[in-house]
């Protein structure tokens, strides 16, 4: 639809450019005539000794051509005008379609990331999943996937890319950069690097975000280092982070509490149908 | 209206979704799915495809082996391929062009980028 109409700006446009065109060759020549015309007035011998010696026919076809240029000078400021409008609308056109493309992506993404992170009751596969939103959706080279043991207060690893999973250490709720963003379920981004500056540690996060459902923390995912070709965060970046902080969280509860249920639920089919069905 | 056919072998079921979904925009598009390179070299020899997405990294048959292999067989030597890869592994795009790839595209994809390799490629009008 918007490529249609745009498509029709752009042939309109040039059906304007191209009447532009000739409406000012057309002016050009009646230019060039009328100049000639008065030339030949004023270079006419008068036989009655007079400065001039122009009929009243001449006089009158000049004030046609003169007419007929002025009207020929309003339609051409009449079709700039309208070029420029039509050029006008062409770029909002264009950049409505580039809106319309952005949100497009940033719905495909969001809608893949929740699908995929509902697609199973398996925390493996929940785990994969999240990787896989954090790797190929957000674009982090370096992460990890931490679980939060609230009995013992600590943050434990349990998936990660880029490093071994061995150069995670646990960290305890509450302590450093991670352990704070747990403690206190507010997502944490690192301020841009300056340029000339020291670069960030590698065991310096880039964003924190916790996982909580209902007032309990699950864990949190850490980046610590983007693709390089990631220049920085974007909007789409921000509402996957909003996304993972709620979903991955569900998703993994409801992956840990599936197993126990159907146990429970095993001592009653009608509710193991209730479940499962 | 002519039906093209894209094969996507990709090991991660996140980015196929996401790769459908950009390349469902298109019009007259069937799209087969195939979850590493030995499915994916099932598929291609089985079947007749007009572009295939290639991911470089995947279990049982990585991409650069599923290219080559493609590229080794006479009937498939003009087949448009795409890889997929990141933008850190260089070395593994360049290899996969020299085997025969025609394009590639750096995760984290965009569904324009998508669609603007596929019609390229397919030799549709943009």
């Amino acid at each position: 639809m918007v490529g249609s109409d745009e498509k029709h700006d752009g042939t309109r446009g040039e059906e304007l450019l191209e009447l532009f065109a000739r409406g000012t060759d057309l002016t050009r020549q009646l230019l060039e005539e009328a100049a000639q015309l008065r030339r030949r007035v004023v270079d006419a011998p008068s036989p009655d000794g007079s400065d001039l010696d122009v009929t009243a026919e001449e006089q009158a076809a000049l004030c046609d051509w003169i007419a007929k240029i002025d009207e020929l000078q309003a339609e051409n400021r009449g079709l700039l005008e309208g070029l420029r409008a039509a050029e006008d609308r062409n770029r909002g056109w264009a950049e409505r379609h580039a809106e319309i493309e952005e949100r497009h992506n940033e719905l495909a993404n969001l809608y893949v990331a929740s699908y995929q992170l509902h697609a199973s009751f398996d925390p493996k596969e929940v785990v994969a999943a999240i990787s896989e939103i954090v790797i190929n959706l957000i674009g982090a080279e370096v992460f990890a996937l931490y679980s939060c043991d609230t009995e013992m207060g600590s943050l434990t690893p349990v998936a990660c890319e880029g490093r071994p999973l061995s150069s995670f250490p646990p960290i305890p709720v509450g302590v450093g950069v991670i352990g704070s963003t747990v403690a206190e379920g507010t997502r944490f981004v690192a301020p841009p690097v300056a340029a000339g500056s020291e670069d960030r540690g590698e065991n310096d996060p880039v964003v924190v975000i916790p996982l909580y459902v209902r007032g309990s923390a699950l864990g949190a995912i850490a980046l610590y280092k983007l693709f390089d070709q990631k220049s920085g965060l974007s909007d789409l970046d921000r509402q996957l982070f909003d996304l993972l902080e709620t979903h991955a969280a569900a998703a993994l509860l409801a992956s840990r509490l599936f197993p126990m249920s159907v146990a429970t639920a095993g001592k009653s089919p009608s509710r193991v149908d209730r479940i499962t069905n | 209206m002519t039906d093209y056919r894209i094969l996507i072998v990709e090991d991660s079921p996140t980015m196929r979704q996401l790769l459908v979904f950009a390349l469902k925009r298109m019009k007259g598009v069937q799209i087969v799915e195939a979850q590493d390179g030995m499915d994916g070299l099932r598929k291609v020899t089985s079947d007749h495809f007009d572009l295939v997405f290639v991911d470089i990294n995947m279990p049982v048959m990585d991409g650069l082996k599923l290219i080559s292999l493609i590229r080794s067989d006479a009937s498939l030597s003009a087949m448009p391929i795409c890889i997929i890869t990141t933008e850190g592994a260089k070395d593994d795009r360049e290899r996969a062009i020299v085997l025969g790839a025609n394009e590639y595209l750096t995760k984290p994809i965009q569904a324009n980028k998508v669609l603007s390799i596929a019609r390229d490629l397919l030799k549709l009008p943009a």
